[in-house]
């Protein structure tokens, strides 16, 4: 009898751990990151998370979340380049729903931007990286800034063909 | 800077290099019709940020030409002014200058002020509702001064009037407490929710509540009381909301003060919209003894 009554004991606890295993699980999310993007988000509760996803996936308690930077490294003949996104507006803000997944649209690829303001026939350019959420993005190389970015002008018959590096600051 | 150069046949197109071994897109883009985009924005911006304060200036100016000699109009005037100019500054320094140890720059204390008149659409509705207020409330001295009937009609307006700035204050308190409390909890979506039902639900209850006081009163004493009411309610919304800014400015919080600040603002100005009444009291006795006397 005694060991009848243990055995069932035993089985509810099982039971009730399994149970309590898949309950937990059900209320997690699924993240997809693009490879080799390091991504760093804050909960609801202000506290940092640091995606590290295994194959571009990984689980996130649901709840609401803001992406607050991502990076992206590579190492070309010695050198390290890495792109950084940064000052994210309200698109960085997201949810993860129990058991569905969501794409975070951080890394590659980014957009050149130019703005133009012009007086007559005289243009001043200025060039920014914007991300695909909206967010500013810097480049560096070993840590530093690269060459800056040039501007090729050309008009419409091909017969006008100029370039212009653009100048930080 | 580049000039576009005289001897050469347009349209120019402008596309962008950027160093480096990442995918970065770059499509070719007209320069002028980039330049000519960014100056309607700009001038659309400038618009929507000027236009709002232009048009209450405007207005304003109108009101007060036609409403020469109709001091209730006038003293509304004055309280569209007070609310719409110096309750924007007030909210201003101690919402963030006070409570900012680096101080500001005067762009972000310009960039705060486009952003209160231009964008922050709560701002224009609580004016609103100040100004409507005021007027409302001086429909009964108004009566009483031209010695006109009992003003039963006036009776339902200035309790409902009265009732939306005492709501005000109510939730100015309960919030103030919130945000010392929970912090930043206090300006979540759902508090938002909470406290619009509060206000409209308190609206109602004390617009009831003020319209029994005029039962078995005479108008004169009547106002007196609600002014009462409403000026009491003030000081007791600035006794807990200037302690819970204080609490919450020393708390690790991106936006919850700005309730806080809210509170105490929002007592400023209804103690002084409580104020409106007797200061057209006055200025009608001082009209009233400057006309000749004839008997």
């Amino acid at each position: 009898m005694k060991r009848l009554i243990v055995s069932i004991l035993i089985c509810v606890a099982a039971i009730s751990a399994a149970a309590a295993q898949v309950h937990s699980d059900s209320s997690l999310g699924t993240v997809e990151v693009p490879d080799g993007v390091v991504v760093v988000l804050t909960n609801s509760d202000s506290v940092q998370i640091t995606l590290k996803p295994v194959e571009g996936l990984c689980q996130l308690p649901a709840g609401r979340y803001r992406i607050d930077r991502w990076k992206v490294e590579e190492y070309v003949v010695g050198h390290v380049w890495k792109l950084e996104g940064v000052h994210f507006g309200e698109e960085a803000v997201f949810d993860v729903i129990a058991g569905q997944k969501v794409e975070l649209s951080v890394g590659e690829p980014v957009i050149s931007s130019v703005i133009v303001s012009s007086s007559g026939s005289r243009y001043r350019f200025d060039h920014s990286l914007i991300g695909r959420l909206s967010e500013i993005v810097e480049i560096s190389k070993n840590g530093a800034r690269p060459e800056p970015p040039k501007l090729q002008i050309r008009n419409a018959d091909g017969s006008y063909q100029g370039t212009i590096p653009f100048e930080y600051g | 800077m580049w000039q576009e150069p005289e001897d050469v046949d347009g349209p120019f197109t402008v596309t962008t290099r950027v160093a480096g071994p990442f995918q970065v897109e770059s499509k070719p883009q007209d320069p002028q019709a980039i330049a000519e985009a960014a100056l309607r924005e700009e001038r659309l911006h400038a618009l929507m940020v000027w236009g709002p304060i232009l048009a209450v200036f405007i207005a304003a100016v109108v009101l007060t030409w036609l409403a020469r000699k109709r001091w209730p109009v006038i003293t509304i005037l004055l309280y569209t002014l007070w609310v719409a100019v110096l309750f924007t500054p007030l909210v201003l320094f101690v919402a963030m200058w006070l409570g900012n140890s680096d101080g500001w720059e005067l762009d972000e204390i310009w960039d705060f002020l486009f952003e209160l008149y231009g964008v922050f659409w709560p701002f224009w509705i609580f004016c609103g509702i100040v100004v409507i207020s005021q007027a409302l409330l001086l429909i009964i001295p108004v009566k009483i001064v031209k010695q006109r009937p009992k003003p039963q009609r006036g009776l339902w307006a200035t309790a409902i009037a009265a009732g939306a700035l005492f709501a005000i204050v109510v939730l100015g308190i309960a919030w103030s407490v919130v945000a010392a409390i929970s912090g930043d909890y206090a300006i979540e979506n759902m508090v938002f929710l909470l406290a619009l039902i509060f206000l409209l639900f308190n609206w109602l209850a004390w617009s009831c509540i003020f319209r029994a006081f005029a039962r078995n009163a005479d108008p004169h004493s009547y106002v007196r009381r609600l002014t009462k009411w409403l000026l009491r309610g003030t000081i007791l919304e600035l006794l807990i909301a200037v302690p819970s800014h204080v609490i919450v400015r020393h708390k690790d919080v991106c936006c919850a003060h700005g309730v806080t600040a809210a509170g105490i603002a929002t007592g400023l100005v209804i103690m002084l919209v409580s104020f409106g009444p007797g200061v057209y009291f006055l200025y009608a006795e001082r009209i009233k003894s400057k006309k000749p006397n004839i008997s």
